[in-house]
């Protein structure tokens, strides 16, 4: 598949993505939403001094009341990660593997959550933010990163994994590029500076968005919640707006283990610098999860981020099994490219 | 944008691997983006619809509290008391086989909407006692809390 052809195929996704998500401009708000909705119509400015690290989305809350057009603004904000997603996977790759993360991104019943619910404009904002990063990175354009890495402090407290996300890509796709001293220190001390509005997140006590328990119980629920919606993504059964890891077997949690060790298994194995991407990608995303104790275990839309990196390496995974146009990274051994 | 010369190329795969099975590896794999994309397109409507939403939560989470309370509150504002009722006595029994923060939240979201529906089925003595028991678990609550004073402040003959 050549670039055009592939840049026609992303075109029909998100037309068919766009009339997929059609029904959501019917709905209301539901569960979270009106908390929010309630906070910032009547706390104002107070809101965005009390939680710095969430102030991009509530602006774009504010100017979009009314709920058809906010609904709306959430598809287009879909949309746009979908395109970066592709952008990012065209570099990274071929044009299928970018036309399929495109797709499965765009697509995958996973990802309604983040979309279809009003709250889920934290994890759609930061995604953006941080796509906009890594997609200047590679291409050099600085001043894109700069704005993305900033922007994303402002989009969710996660927004943090900006710089090292950067360095990630930049780690596995262009190491000659991490030579120059100045742009590792900048992402370090963006990633320093990020922490203080994103600070408090981490240090929620019990009751005010924090959890009580010790880390490892904490750690082990979220372990088994990672695993039950890591199987979503390949068996696509049993969605829910509420999860519950404390009603399910410790297997799943195995699952969640298995899962990164056969990642890092096969990373090894092949020498991909391309696997190696998407599990550093999938375990920068999802580890925060498993340290900072919050009232709620693990949701859908907080794997609207980690889809990002999963879905390219599921999609170079498929181009592989299928064998049409694929990318095969044994003639790129991994220690070659540091 | 510089040609970064480390980038992967593409390689003829093809020809080593075993045409069969190619076909059927697409026919699976187009079978599942297949599945996906329904899935998709059958759960995006069930996010317009709460009460949806919270149904399918009891029937994914039946031991979790919060989707039975949730689903109570919808169809106690729907107006079909008798399944709230239902729905929140649900939740104060799998409340109990919780422990800790989880299960007196539960227990106190569970009491002090059953609360309201004795309230408004006219059973004033009973409404309060069970709004104190809720406000009693979980303190904390302000809304629990309003509530108890609201029921011990209003003057109407049980």
């Amino acid at each position: 598949m050549d670039a055009h052809h592939a840049r026609t195929g992303l075109i029909g996704l998100l037309l068919v993505t766009a009339a997929l998500y059609l029904p959501v401009r019917d709905g209301g708000l539901v569960y979270e939403d009106v908390n929010w909705h309630q906070a910032l119509y009547r706390e104002r400015a107070r809101i965005y001094v009390g939680l710095p690290s969430r102030s991009l989305g509530l602006l774009s809350l504010r100017w979009t009341r009314a709920l058809t057009v906010a609904h709306g603004v959430n598809v287009g904000l879909h949309l746009v990660a979908g395109t970066l997603v592709y952008a990012v996977a065209a570099t990274l790759a071929t044009p299928l593997v970018a036309v399929g993360a495109a797709g499965l991104f765009l697509l995958h019943p996973l990802q309604i959550e983040a979309v279809a619910y009003l709250t889920g404009r934290w994890d759609l904002l930061v995604t953006v933010t941080i796509l906009a990063s890594v997609w200047g990175a590679l291409h050099g354009w600085w001043g894109l990163v700069a704005v993305g890495v900033a922007a994303s402090a402002g989009a969710k407290e996660i927004g943090v994994l900006a710089g090292p996300l950067v360095l990630l890509t930049l780690g596995c796709w262009a190491p000659h590029r991490l030579r120059g001293g100045w742009v590792v220190g900048t992402l370090l001390v963006g990633l320093l500076l990020l922490l203080v509005p994103s600070g408090g997140w981490v240090t929620m006590t019990p009751g005010y968005g924090g959890s009580g328990g010790s880390r490892a119980t904490f750690a082990a629920w979220q372990l088994i919640g990672l695993g039950r919606e890591l199987a979503l993504v390949i068996w696509p059964v049993g969605f829910t707006i509420d999860h519950d890891p404390m009603g399910l077997s410790p297997l799943w949690g195995l699952l969640a283990i298995g899962g990164a060790i056969g990642g890092a298994g096969w990373t090894i194995w092949r020498r991909s610098w391309l696997g190696a991407w998407t599990l550093g990608w999938v375990l920068l995303t999802l580890a925060p999860r498993l340290v900072v104790r919050s009232a709620e275990f693990i949701n859908e839309h907080q794997w609207y981020l980690p889809m990002a990196g999963l879905c390219v390496g599921v999609a170079a995974t498929l181009a592989r099994i299928v064998a049409v146009d694929g990318v095969d990274p044994r003639h790129v051994p991994l220690v070659e490219r540091m | 944008m510089e040609r970064d010369p480390h980038r992967a190329d593409h390689v003829q795969l093809g020809a080593k691997r075993d045409p069969v099975g190619r076909r059927v590896a697409r026919a699976l794999a187009l079978g599942w983006l297949a599945w996906v994309v329904v899935t998709t397109a059958t759960r995006v409507p069930i996010w317009t619809d709460e009460r949806a939403l919270w149904r399918e939560a009891t029937e994914q989470s039946p031991q979790k509290p919060r989707p039975w309370v949730n689903l109570g509150t919808l169809e106690h504002l729907g107006g079909d008391h008798a399944s709230a009722q239902r729905a929140y006595e649900h939740a104060w029994t799998v409340s109990m086989a919780r422990a800790g923060d989880e299960q007196r939240l539960g227990v106190a979201l569970a009491a002090a909407n059953l609360a309201l529906l004795r309230w408004q089925a006219g059973d004033r003595g009973g409404a309060r006692a069970l709004a104190g028991r809720a406000h009693a678990i979980a303190p904390h609550v302000t809304e629990i809390h309003r509530l108890e004073q609201w029921m011990h402040t209003t003057h109407e003959p049980d």
